[in-house]
């Protein structure tokens, strides 16, 4: 970089050239513009110091040398200090902003600004009124006259003026159709005859007239129109009249009576009460009518459940499907989540691995690592729901506020002995009417305490299976979804600190629904005839089973000798309450052992097992050709539990339906007998030994 | 003037889903029972 050119003699260029020098050193790293200042003093005393030369001739040298260079060196006097400045440029202008055209300007331009009020009329903010034509509905009726009288009136106009008897029915289109055809027709004196010949007043007449015209209206606030008038104001206001401007007239010949009519402005109406609200009815498909001027919330507690159904029907039907839904929860379809095959699959595995049924929660955060916390947990988990809902091999088994599912590949809750088709049709008596279990405690009462007590019976406590009746239905939770078949319960042993899965099977048409998965509790607890009792928990799908804890007690017990497929009775030690009427000990109930373990299949037939219960464990009477069978009612009712589950009603039913059976009233009061229909002899089995052996003697066949 | 008929679960069914997208989670069937019932009347009164 070239520096600048110094003037002088040469020992004063050396001199202004180090002094420079000395100086852009000082100021290396400042802007080239920017402004280095030292003082004459530290100057001089620098090269004084320097040169070891007197300061006082220094100083001149100093002084003459930079003086010679005033284009590079500024000399500026603070009191008695003499300051040189200079830039790294070379030369040091004083610096100058350039606010020929600055924002701030342009904010306050022009000179004098608008006052607030004058801004006002320059902006607006308020949006003007827009004018709504509402409209109006005008019957046919008039509508047809309104033609009619047009058409009249365009007609008869020229002769109009001559007409005076009108109906008084006309329409006001008429009448004003008059009032321009027939200016001359004589009206009540109005102050608005623009007839008369009006006089302008002068500017400070009307400033007069406007000041009385305000205190008038202080003293008459309502009045639209004010007349000020030597005469008596018309009792018929012009109101119609169409001249909204003011006016200011003279009426009468003299030109004493000065009329000063003034419309004013309407005054705005005072706010009207709300227009009563004109029904707004609809029609739901039961039938039901439904005002929408009545509050949601009292629509919603009156007619809640039909405009529920109502609204998820149509939904369901809506092509576009915009609303999806998963139990009682609705959502936008175009914010539910997709779920690929993967994820799909990865759910599926991750719940055969566990072995169990898994929560939505769970597969929510284990597999997809999100807590409640964050913002679209709930969108989701719904979407999570939504989709594995729509999966053939995923199985909702949750019920309202536990989400659970399973999957195709988990092993089966309960006994495997009995089929599901099978073990519904063995239930199905429930579905028939003949339910007792509310005999001894009403729904009301199990969903006010949360607890069902009854007594097990054979068949409950070798499959460890509960028919799904009334008692429970009061107990247990209703599934979440309308298909839904079946649900997945814990239930906890508080006594025993172990817990099983259950599965609830939901009655479905005319089959009955049961619970399975308590095989192993029942089996190393507990023995037929004892008393349990299931409770509700603070979870809606975890329950307890208790049952009261007794000292040890030991019997010859009915039991399934599960190899030789056949009952007997054992050596039992029990430890539990139990109803001694319905323990099934050899001492009581010996003729037990003689009930056939028949095939589950063969148990469906209802019939077929009553009969084989009176001719096992009866008492066989009449002779052997014409054999009757006695059984006393409840004997009946406990050996046809071993076989297949019953209720006392249904196996009333079922004596009462066939001849066959008949209450013996001369043995007892609740015995019963029964008596099959006579067996033919076997003699076609003789005949046709016998024409077996002729056909044989003689060498014939049937045939021929 | 001439009344709309309403259709329940058709009319004004697109302010419904616009209103469960607004609110950005899944709601409870009497929950959106209520809003369309405000919706519907609301509609009918604007017209």
């Amino acid at each position: 970089m070239s520096g600048p050119n110094f003037g002088g003699t040469p020992e004063q260029q050396n001199l202004a050239k180090e002094i420079f020098q000395l100086m852009t050193f000082q100021g290396a790293f400042f802007a080239t513009e920017a402004p280095i200042k030292q003082t004459l003093t530290n100057l001089v005393t620098f090269l004084a110091h320097k040169n070891k030369q007197p300061a006082d001739h220094v100083r001149s040298e100093v002084e003459a040398a930079l003086h010679e260079n005033q284009q590079i060196f500024c000399r500026e006097e603070q009191g008695a200090e003499v300051l040189y400045l200079t830039t790294q440029k070379g030369a040091y202008t004083l610096r100058e902003d350039d606010i020929s055209h600055t924002f701030q300007q342009r904010l306050y331009e022009p000179e004098n600004p608008y006052s607030l009020e004058d801004l006002s009329v320059v902006i607006s903010t308020t949006r003007p009124a827009l004018t709504i034509v509402e409209p109006v509905f005008v019957s046919d009726y008039w509508q047809q006259r309104l033609e009619q009288s047009t058409s009249r009136s365009s007609e008869e106009v020229p002769s109009f003026a001559g007409e005076e008897d009108r109906e008084s029915s006309d329409l006001e289109v008429e009448r004003i159709t008059e009032a321009e055809a027939e200016p001359e027709t004589e009206e009540p004196e109005s102050l608005l005859q623009t007839s008369a010949p009006l006089e302008i007043l002068s500017e400070a007449e009307v400033d007069e007239v406007k000041l009385t015209l305000l205190e008038v209206i202080n003293a008459q606030k309502a009045d639209e129109t004010v007349t000020f008038s030597s005469q008596p104001m018309p009792s018929e206001a012009p109101l119609s009249e169409p001249p909204p401007k003011p006016t200011f007239g003279e009426q009468g010949e003299q030109g004493e009576q000065v009329e000063v009519l003034i419309e004013l402005p309407p005054p705005p109406p005072p706010p009207l009460p709300p227009p009563p609200a004109k029904p707004i009815y609809f029609t739901l498909p039961n039938g039901v009518l439904i005002d929408l001027n009545l509050p949601a919330e009292d629509l919603l507690a009156s007619h809640g459940p039909a405009l529920k159904t109502a609204l998820l029907e149509r939904l369901d039907q809506d092509p576009f499907r915009r609303i999806v839904r998963f139990g009682n929860s609705l959502f936008s379809d175009s914010q539910v989540n997709n779920l690929g095959k993967n994820a799909l699959r990865k759910i599926g595995d991750y719940i055969v691995e566990d072995g169990e049924p898994l929560t939505d929660t769970k597969l929510v955060g284990e597999i997809y690592q999100r807590n409640p916390r964050q913002e679209d947990y709930e969108s989701f988990r719904f979407s999570l729901n939504y989709r594995l809902s729509r999966e053939r091999d995923f199985e909702f088994v949750g019920i309202e506020g536990v989400c659970l599912w399973s999957f195709k590949g988990l092993p089966t809750i309960g006994t495997k002995r009995i089929k599901t088709s099978e073990m519904a049709q063995l239930t199905a008596y429930l579905m028939e009417g003949y339910d007792e279990s509310l005999s001894l405690q009403s729904a009301e009462s199990i969903q006010q305490t949360g607890t069902v007590d009854r007594f097990l019976t054979f068949f409950e406590w070798q499959y460890g299976i509960l028919p799904f009746d009334a008692s429970l239905m009061a107990l247990l939770p209703q599934p979440m979804l309308a298909d839904q078949r079946r649900s997945v319960l814990r239930f906890e042993s508080p006594q025993h600190f172990s817990n099983y899965l259950v599965e609830v099977r939901y009655p479905t048409g005319n089959r009955g629904g049961w619970l399975q998965g308590l095989e192993d509790f029942f089996h190393e607890h507990l023995v037929a005839g004892a008393l349990i009792r299931l409770a509700r928990t603070e979870e809606p799908n975890v329950f307890t089973i208790t049952y009261e804890e007794t000292p040890d007690e030991e019997d010859r017990l009915l039991t399934l000798d599960e190899k030789k497929n056949k009952l007997t009775f054992m050596d039992t030690v029990y430890y539990c309450a139990v109803d001694k009427d319905q323990l099934l000990a050899q001492s009581r109930f010996g003729k037990f052992k003689n009930l056939k373990a028949l095939p589950i299949s063969d148990r469906r037939k209802a019939e077929n097992m009553l009969k084989h219960v009176f001719e096992m464990i009866g008492d066989k009477l009449g002779t052997r050709t014409e054999p009757s069978y006695r059984l006393d009612f409840e004997t009946l009712y406990i050996a046809y539990n071993v076989l297949r589950p019953s209720s006392r009603p249904y196996l009333m039913a079922l004596l009462k339906d066939d001849e066959a059976y008949f209450p013996d009233l001369s043995a007892g009061p609740n015995l019963y007998c029964y008596k099959p229909e006579p067996e033919p002899e076997d003699l076609t089995t003789d005949e046709e030994q016998e024409e077996e052996g002729l056909s044989q003697l003689w060498g014939y066949d049937d045939e021929d | 003037m001439e009344t709309k008929p309403i259709i329940y679960g058709e009319t004004a069914l697109n302010k419904l889903v616009e209103w469960l997208r607004i609110t950005g989670k899944p709601q409870k069937i009497e929950t959106v029972v209520q809003e369309y019932l405000r919706i519907l009347h609301k509609y009918m009164r604007e017209g």
